[in-house]
């Protein structure tokens, strides 16, 4: 069949089925692709697998057909961000690589430094992580706010504090009264700045409805001061407002998290314990767990 | 030569012509105008020319009187990569190369306040004076004010019953002197990639009358997620859509034009980006879900809606239990919406109506309600009465979810969730009307018929409990027969009857007696009727007994028919199959259908206001489409849905 043919073809087919489930877009590519494999239609069918969250058989459906067409930079982004999901950081590297050769302006080639970024973040190398988030600034110097995020995460693993601290303000220029905002104060207090991390909580907890999250980094910077009874109120009050907006059955797991952070800040630490082991029960993801029992381990 | 008289009416004639043709020639609208991003004291209107003009917008406080003006220093300029020159806009990503982007800030207007606008190319108007285009300003964050609001999923079909889902809801709004106050769009509303030509054709168009006085806040569908990133906020969804990433219009700036919050008087909506973002719990779009609730105060808020186009709960034309974003956004999002007070959820992607009970806490998969339901009742006054919430924003005291993914396509369902209260498969949209109080939600389908209909109150304290064993939907299959099959109908035919012959008043004591079904031709008919070649229609009545007025609801019309056919219940017409238009004699447009020994199942939800508690009258014509057609069949049945 001539080449144009089965690209029209196959768009004919997705078209056709656009409107289906991806289980019955599954069978129906599945059907096509036994009598004429084109790449268009395994890209449709990996990515109706990936709706179902099948990701292996969507990064084997992404890698043939990048066999097929290996300088289709979409498909190659796509299977980098596959394998992201099927926690294979090497795969993922090797495909944003592939594609970053083919990027042709500042914006994809940013998009493919931020993947990675990930990639690196998820095979534990923060140092080249952090390299590949600043090469995406280079390209688009405002970046997107989740980018701040990633960078921030890699300071944070490598205790570049003061690095942190620029990189989140700078960002907070940008997009002011962002999420960024929380994560500044963190910083603040992870470099031992309590006293400009205190002035920042004091004016955000009144501006807020649930006040926990706050309340833990305003105790913390309380302990870090040696002013440990001023942090009683706030941790009991955020144990409080925590207990009252778990699901007891069916609870929020960062809200969980939160309480065995505070019940380990309270020194209460047989109920931390037992709080992390609801969060295991309640299917907490690994890196909540790993972080929180982190900070548990700490004094 | 021509007589001066003759020069001077050919002069008058044209001069006519010219005024009413000018505005057609000048008119280089190509878009809109449409209105976007409006807040207490500020609104943008957006349109597209294929020409240069000076643009300029004039408004005021009355149409004859649009004595402000906002011109070219407050109006952005976009166009495609190559013939942008704005560096304070991006450029059209994909749209035609002449494409002009006019979009027009309005600024320092007054709060809750109708303005009237008209669009100009320097002093030449372009948008109608016939026509009306005007905006209300929102409310003050925090202050009372009712709000209507009309809400749509999965429409983009540029096909007839998007069309007619437009037109039901112009109607209604028409009947009931209502106003909208914004549009919702749950996504998928330029099929079947989202492109330009797409959003042109099958959204602009169709919803031109109501956009150029209605705000329409979007969320992404899938579709459009085909040729539009939400991480970039690149593609011709985000060409056509302006958002607020910087809290603009109230809550936390999100920095992404894909999701976002905004404020009107005292109810906060949260639009999501299920397509193309990270879904999880510590994702950027999760953490902004948490800061943004986190600051909605319940000293300033009632209520607080969120939409997004993928379903945490559906079993239509998608499966909640095996789709990743689906299932994704259950476990993930739901927690943070629910720990946090959520009042409502509006999704699409499945084709169909689904409404859910009110319920908290079901993050399983799959998907259970024991323990998960908190009120297994219909929701409705006139039922099983509103759930009930406490005032404020209380945690965990439920939610409803609706599936509104009904607006232009229907796709089969995959069965029942346990926890949908409704389930329909008919073309419409969802009307939400909020007062105080009281939170109303109609399903308005596309042949102007309300096929469901709930309320929430929080007028007082409430303690929710979990249901171990709620309500639970049916399998279809399952039906007690009202009117069984093969029963006894009074029947009429050869000659047409008195025009009242549905009415209850009116007396069949001399109509014959027989067993259904009626007709010729196919030798599966109870009642075999010699009308070929001589007649082309039948007409059959009959009592029936409904128990309780709430099972109107539950009632279904199976039907084997071959070729059409008109159902009068109480003397009002209920529902048609193939009868284009009129009645009896005049009944035209009959379309072709063959029975093939099948029945054909149709909820009458629809019609339910027609039924009452005991004695009821069924009258059913059925249409032949000539005369001469080799077979006719009309056998119906009535079912209530045990469930």
């Amino acid at each position: 069949m001539p080449r144009t043919l089965a690209i029209l073809l196959s768009y004919l087919i997705c078209y056709a089925h656009a409107h289906e489930s991806p289980e019955h877009s599954v069978e129906v590519l599945t059907e096509h692709i036994q009598e004429s494999p084109s790449p268009t239609l395994l890209y449709q069918r990996a990515m109706a697998h990936k709706e179902l969250g099948k990701m292996n058989q969507a990064a084997a459906d992404l890698a043939l057909a990048i066999t097929k067409e290996p300088t289709h930079l979409p498909w190659l982004v796509e299977h980098s961000r596959v394998e992201l999901l099927r926690n294979q950081p090497n795969v993922a590297l090797q495909r944003a690589n592939q594609a970053l050769k083919l990027a042709k302006n500042n914006a994809e080639r940013a998009e493919i430094h931020i993947l990675r970024a990930q990639a690196y973040q998820l095979n534990g190398k923060p140092k080249p992580s952090l390299h590949a988030c600043q090469l995406a600034f280079r390209q688009i110097p405002d970046g997107k706010l989740d980018w701040f995020l990633l960078r921030s995460e890699n300071h944070y693993i490598l205790k570049l504090h003061k690095q942190r601290i620029h990189g989140l303000k700078a960002g907070l220029k940008i997009y002011p009264d962002s999420i960024l905002k929380p994560h500044y104060v963190d910083a603040l207090i992870d470099a031992g700045q309590h006293d400009a991390a205190l002035k920042i909580i004091k004016k955000e907890l009144p501006t807020l409805r649930w006040r926990a999250h706050w309340q833990i980094k305003q105790a913390r910077t309380l302990i870090a001061l040696q002013r440990g009874a001023e942090a009683q109120a706030p941790m009991e009050a955020a144990l409080l407002e925590i207990q009252q907006r778990l699901n007891a059955t069916q609870p929020d797991v960062l809200l969980l998290a939160d309480r065995a952070y505070i019940e380990h800040l309270m020194g209460q630490n047989k109920k931390a314990k037992a709080t992390l082991l609801k969060l295991r029960k309640h299917r907490a993801p690994t890196w909540l767990i790993t972080r929180l029992e982190a900070r548990l381990a700490k004094k | 030569m021509m007589p001066p008289s003759y020069i001077r009416a050919l002069h008058l004639a044209l001069f006519l012509l010219g005024a009413v043709v000018s505005p057609a020639l000048a008119v280089a609208i190509e878009r809109g105008p449409y209105l976007q991003l409006s807040t207490d004291s500020s609104i943008k209107i957006v349109w597209r020319t294929q020409k240069k003009i000076t643009p300029v917008v004039r408004y005021g406080l009355n149409a004859s009187e649009l004595n402000m003006v906002c011109s070219a220093d407050s109006i952005h300029l976009r166009r495609t990569a190559k013939s942008h020159q704005s560096t304070d806009t991006q450029p059209l990503s994909k749209a035609p190369i002449t494409a002009r982007q006019y979009e027009a800030s309005l600024l320092n207007l007054q709060p809750n306040t109708r303005y009237h606008y008209a669009v100009y190319d320097g002093d030449k108007r372009l948008t109608s004076a016939k026509e009306t285009h005007s905006f209300r300003t929102h409310p003050k964050p925090g202050t009372k004010r009712n709000a209507y609001i009309w809400i749509v999923g999965d429409s983009g079909t540029g096909g007839k019953e998007q069309k007619q889902v437009h037109q039901s809801m112009l109607d209604y709004n028409k009947k009931h002197q209502l106003n909208l106050d914004m549009y919702l769009h749950v996504g998928d509303m330029a099929y079947g990639s989202g492109t330009d030509t797409e959003f042109q054709n099958k959204f602009f168009e169709i919803y031109q009358p109501t956009l150029q006085n209605t705000v329409c806040w979007p969320a992404m569908g899938n579709h459009e997620g085909k040729s539009s990133q939400g991480k970039t906020g690149i593609g011709p969804y985000y060409d056509a859509y302006i958002t607020p990433t910087k809290g603009e219009a109230g809550g936390v700036p999100s920095g992404n034009e894909s999701y976002y919050s905004f404020d009107y008087g005292r109810i906060h909506f949260i639009v999501l980006n299920s397509h193309d973002l990270d879904r999880r719990p510590a994702a950027a779009m999760a953490q902004w879900l948490r800061e943004d609730l986190a600051k909605t105060s319940p000293k300033r808020t009632d209520w607080l809606i969120a939409f997004w186009h993928h379903p945490p709960y559906t079993k239509g034309s998608h499966d909640s239990d095996k789709e990743h974003q689906l299932i994704e956004m259950r476990e993930h999002i739901m927690p943070i919406l629910e720990s946090n007070g959520i009042d409502l959820v509006l999704t699409g992607h499945s084709h169909i109506y689904e409404r859910s009970m009110l319920m908290d806490g079901a993050y399983e998969t799959p998907t259970i309600a024991e323990n998960k339901i908190l009120d297994d009742g219909d929701g409705d006054v006139k039922g099983d009465g509103a759930y009930q919430k406490s005032p404020g924003l209380e945690p965990n005291q439920g939610a409803v979810q609706i599936v509104t993914g009904h607006g232009g396509k229907l796709s089969k369902r995959k069965g029942f969730s346990p926890v949908m209260r409704r389930s329909m498969l008919q073309f419409g949209s969802t009307l939400l009307n909020i007062k105080d109080s009281e939170l109303m939600v109609s399903m308005l389908n596309k042949d102007g018929q309300i096929a469901d209909k709930f309320q929430i109150h929080k007028k007082k304290p409430v303690q929710p409990k979990r249901i171990a064993k709620p309500w639970q939907p049916g399998v279809l299959k399952v039906g007690k027969p009202i009117i069984p099959k093969n029963a006894t109908w009074k029947y009429h035919t050869g000659t047409f009857p008195a025009a009242d012959w549905m009415k209850p008043g009116f007396s069949v004591a001399e109509w014959p007696e027989g067993k259904a079904g009626f007709g010729y031709g196919d030798e599966d008919d109870a009642t075999p009727l010699a009308i070929k070649d001589q007649f082309a229609s039948v007409y059959l009545r009959r009592e029936f007994t409904l128990d309780n007025e709430g099972d109107a609801q539950d009632l279904w019309l199976s039907i084997s028919y071959d070729d059409a056919f008109i159902v009068y219940i109480n003397g009002q017409e209920a529902l048609r199959k193939g009868v284009g238009k009129g009645s009896g004699k005049k009944a035209r447009g009959i379309a072709s259908h063959e029975a093939a020994g099948k029945f054909e199942l149709l909820h009458l939800a629809p019609s339910a206001k027609l039924f009452r508690k005991g004695r009821n009258i069924i009258a059913v014509e059925g249409h032949n489409v000539s005369k001469s057609s080799s077979d006719f069949t009309l056998h119906p049945k009535l079912l209530l849905k045990t469930r």
